[in-house]
């Protein structure tokens, strides 16, 4: 493991508190798309949607959202 | 065509895991993908002749006791559901393993998630058209809500891995199995078993010490 594991930390710097933060958020945001992709496989909630048809749409919305922040940063090969 | 490799597996992954979770409890399901590592490991060592130092394989022992642990509690084989759950493990370990070549090639993080994201869409389009079933609205909304919080969640992790080092990063990720016991508790009346925890410990220790001296 590196010595030195934090890139941007000065003195008293709160970077790495962030960045255990940040991850802790998006780990609690992936348990929420395997739960939210349990409900909609549940049966009775709704017309029986497949595993693939899931997988497609929300590759669907995923590129739809973040084709406005690919237009802000601007960097299409 | 980079894109194209890394969105296949990366679908494969998220299909299986889907797949999976209609089957055996959310925690279970997540905390075998957790042991990816482990069978890249072994995987690695078998077929590519990598080198088995002792922590490998201590970290290799845990990682199957505790994938053993969760998969087999009642001692039997391993179910159908638990196997599948591996199988994503493995492909989205293939994706990671793909992100870290495209990311060494200077592509941006943002491309990678959006071509990663199309290219993914048109892979399974095909697959999905057959058996499609038109999505009430609410259901449509939970599939919006579905795609949304795992772009968010990818963009934290991109943001955590600008502020530090993978290796500092990488064991907070295994509090998703924490929250998806949690989840399954409260949303799908889930109750997770002793060696469920058990397992999760197990898997988190070998992952660790595959992160520390794994290379």
């Amino acid at each position: 493991m590196n010595d030195r594991p934090f890139r941007r930390v000065g003195p008293g710097s709160a970077a790495p508190l962030w960045a255990a933060l940040y991850v802790v958020m998006a780990s609690a945001l992936f348990a929420a798309m395997n739960a939210l992709a349990k409900y909609l496989l549940l049966p009775g909630t709704g017309p029986e949607i497949g595993v693939l048809q899931i997988t497609f749409v929300r590759y669907v919305f995923g590129t739809l959202f973040l084709l406005p922040v690919l237009s802000r940063i601007r960097c299409i090969p | 065509m980079k894109y194209a490799f890394r969105a296949s597996t990366g679908a494969a992954g998220i299909a299986l895991m889907f797949l999976a979770i209609t089957h055996i409890p959310l925690a279970n399901a997540v905390a075998i993908s957790f042991s990816s590592p482990f069978f890249t490991m072994v995987l690695s060592i078998l077929f590519l002749g990598e080198s088995a130092n002792r922590y490998r394989l201590l970290a290799a022992v845990l990682g199957f006791v505790g994938v053993a642990a969760i998969a087999a509690p009642d001692a039997s084989i391993f179910g159908l559901a638990s196997l599948i759950a591996v199988a994503a493990a493995l492909c989205m370990e293939a994706e990671v393993t793909m992100v870290k070549w495209l990311t060494n090639l200077g592509d941006h993080a943002i491309v990678m998630l959006f071509f990663g994201n199309m290219f993914s869409a048109l892979l399974t389009l095909v697959p999905a058209l057959p058996a499609w079933v038109w999505p009430e609205p609410i259901q449509w909304l939970i599939l919006a809500a579905l795609a949304l919080v795992v772009i968010v969640g990818q963009r934290l992790v991109l943001h955590a891995m600008a502020l530090a080092d993978a290796n500092f990063v990488a064991p907070f990720m295994y509090s998703t199995m924490l929250f998806s016991t949690l989840v399954g508790v409260l949303l799908f009346d889930e109750v997770p078993s002793l060696t469920l925890f058990f397992g999760m410990a197990l898997i988190f220790a070998s992952g660790l010490l595959l992160a520390r001296f794994g290379h």
